[in-house]
């Protein structure tokens, strides 16, 4: 198998994994498991490893689950409401003042490279012609340390990405430290993508010939579309609103006056071919699809992913998700195809992998994979 | 839908002798049982089956057939690559259980008693057939008597034409082996079905 963008993934003491070990990935992963066990969890462990930890991202994360708690009191030094927030991203909610154990994220077979997230104590020090500089306080320094302040630091291997301070809420909110550059991914939430997030990965993707593909997934639904278009004026607060032109029809019609599948539709294959040589993620991919196109989606997903070198995520909890899955997994017979089930046993969350073989195995045999 | 306790035996016969086995001890229903295409495929789709959601307790049922070091061998070599370690190196005569941490119990019955050399179902039946039945003997003399050419099954399974021999004369004649423990015809208290449901009983934590 060509190399893939992650051949393997661990993700430490991130939200409700202590240590979750994959020791191999395929090309397209369906992860599965009841509610709860962490399904979406990795889907953002992923994205945080692709965009190498990006702050805004973390906050975003955090406004996404109404986790991003703003501090009701302003008292100066109150520490514990500065780590409110952010204690959601650690496992146990522990207290990260006292903690020091970094979030850690990335392959198993590369143990330099992961991507680590940490909440630090630093002093403040007034450096060479005025500037302040923030010192990391070894965690037998900071007790005795002259108002020492909290820090959100972000690594990758041994090259620090940032350093965010925790007692600048506002600032924080204001200044949008620079995006590092990380992994090409797409994130597709459960209630899909938005209008302006469709209309930059459409951008991104009109008049090439990826376009195609866009259209050859739109087709999987309703075989007479003929083009697809954005129309609309998107200044002045207006959406651009997917069209498409219809066989033997006159005019174009909206996208979504086809089904609210067709729409998913089009968000799921822009995501894809947005996703090349990066990371594809989908928070429970089956949502708004109707179970008898699910093989032909997946069977496309396999395709246009292994073309443009695309790794795909996806969670689900449906058994006809699953099956499409295996049916289209089967087909493929290139081992890309890996199913991940999550469950827990004894408060520790793990992994079982099927891959090609044991997914057909499990088909014949009726062997409950859920 | 998952079964925390599962029984995959060769196939449908041995499924219907279990069946009416845990019948008559009054534990049909705590565990399923899966009848497979053989031994060969049970083998070969084992480490999928150990992998079932909420699988806790697995039992497999196989014949020696003409080697139990044999067969004893290749299920303790598929078990290995399930990541079992605890594996002893023969089977226990009293049926085999092996536990191992964050895996499901595995139980292990090797057809007919785990220790002859050779065997299968058929000769496990014929241990419940009663020790005063005097027509035992003469379908088995019935079966060896048989002139070679005239001898359509291979011998191997001389054991199987005896048990349905022996059958075909019971009061209802040709019933299967399974009803014919519901029949009383074999005796479901006999030494070798006691130590058998004893087995089952402790794998599956009855």
């Amino acid at each position: 198998m060509e190399t893939l963008m992650l051949d393997s993934l661990v993700i430490r003491r991130f939200r409700a994994f202590r240590q979750l070990q994959i020791p191999r990935l395929g090309r397209v992963n369906l992860i599965t498991g009841k509610n709860n066990v962490g399904k979406s969890c990795v889907l953002e462990a992923l994205w945080l490893y692709a965009r190498r930890g990006s702050p805004s991202l973390i906050w975003q994360l955090l406004g996404a689950r109404d986790e991003s708690v703003r501090p009701y009191t302003r008292a100066e030094g109150d520490t514990e409401e500065q780590t409110l927030a952010i204690k959601y991203l650690f496992y146990g909610r522990k207290d990260v003042r006292e903690s020091f154990e970094a979030i850690e994220i990335g392959s198993l077979n590369f143990p330099k490279d992961l991507l680590s997230i940490t909440v630090g104590w630093y002093a403040v020090q007034v450096g060479e012609g005025g500037r302040r500089e923030f010192v990391l306080l070894q965690p037998e320094e900071y007790h005795t340390a002259e108002n020492p302040t909290l820090g959100l630091r972000i690594q990758v291997g041994t090259q620090e990405m940032s350093v965010q301070r925790l007692d600048w809420y506002i600032e924080r909110r204001l200044t949008r430290p620079p995006e590092p550059k990380g992994i090409q991914s797409v994130f597709v939430p459960a209630d899909g993508l938005d209008y302006s997030q469709i209309g930059s990965l459409w951008d991104a993707v009109a008049l090439t010939p990826l376009e195609e593909d866009v259209l050859a997934s739109l087709r999987i639904i309703t075989p007479e579309v003929e083009r697809v278009n954005l129309v609309g004026d998107q200044d002045f607060g207006h959406r651009r609103i997917p069209t498409v032109k219809i066989a033997k029809q006159e005019g174009p019609l909206p996208l979504r006056s086809l089904g609210e599948g067709m729409n998913r539709m089009f968000g799921l294959a822009l995501a894809l071919v947005n996703a090349k040589d990066g990371l594809l993620l989908i928070d429970e991919v089956e949502s708004g699809l109707h179970y008898s196109i699910q093989p032909d989606l997946w069977r496309l997903i396999f395709q246009v992913a292994r073309r443009l070198n695309v790794q795909v995520f996806a969670t689900t909890h449906s058994w006809d998700c699953i099956a499409a899955f295996q049916k289209a997994a089967q087909e493929d017979q290139k081992d890309q195809g890996l199913l991940i089930r999550l469950s827990e046993k004894a408060g520790e969350i793990t992994a079982t992998l099927f891959d090609e073989r044991m997914l057909s195995i499990a088909t014949r045999e009726q062997i409950e994979v859920r | 839908m998952a079964d925390k306790n599962l029984l995959l035996v060769e196939g449908s016969a041995d499924s219907h002798v279990v069946y009416h086995l845990a019948q008559h001890y009054h534990i049909q229903g705590r565990f399923a049982i899966r009848p497979k295409e053989g031994v060969e495929q049970l083998i070969a789709t084992l480490d999928v089956e150990l992998l079932a959601s909420g699988l806790e307790r697995l039992g497999i049922v196989v014949d020696a057939d003409t080697d139990l070091a044999a067969r004893w061998q290749s299920l303790r070599d598929a078990l290995i690559r399930a990541g079992y370690t605890g594996l002893p190196a023969d089977p226990t005569p009293q049926g085999t259980i092996v536990r191992q941490d964050g895996l499901p119990v595995v139980g292990i019955w090797i057809m007919p008693d785990n220790t002859l050399p050779a065997g299968m179902l058929e000769h496990f039946v014929g241990f419940l057939v009663p020790e005063e039945d005097r027509l035992w003997g003469r379908a088995g003399k019935c079966v060896e008597d048989i002139p070679e050419p005239d001898r359509r099954f291979p011998i191997q399974h001389q054991a199987k034409a005896h048990v349905h021999t022996w059958l075909a004369w019971q009061e209802e004649p040709g019933k299967p082996m399974g009803q014919a423990i519901t029949k009383r015809y074999l005796d479901a208290d006999a030494l070798h079905a006691r130590q058998f449901v004893e087995w089952l009983c402790q794998l599956f934590e009855l």
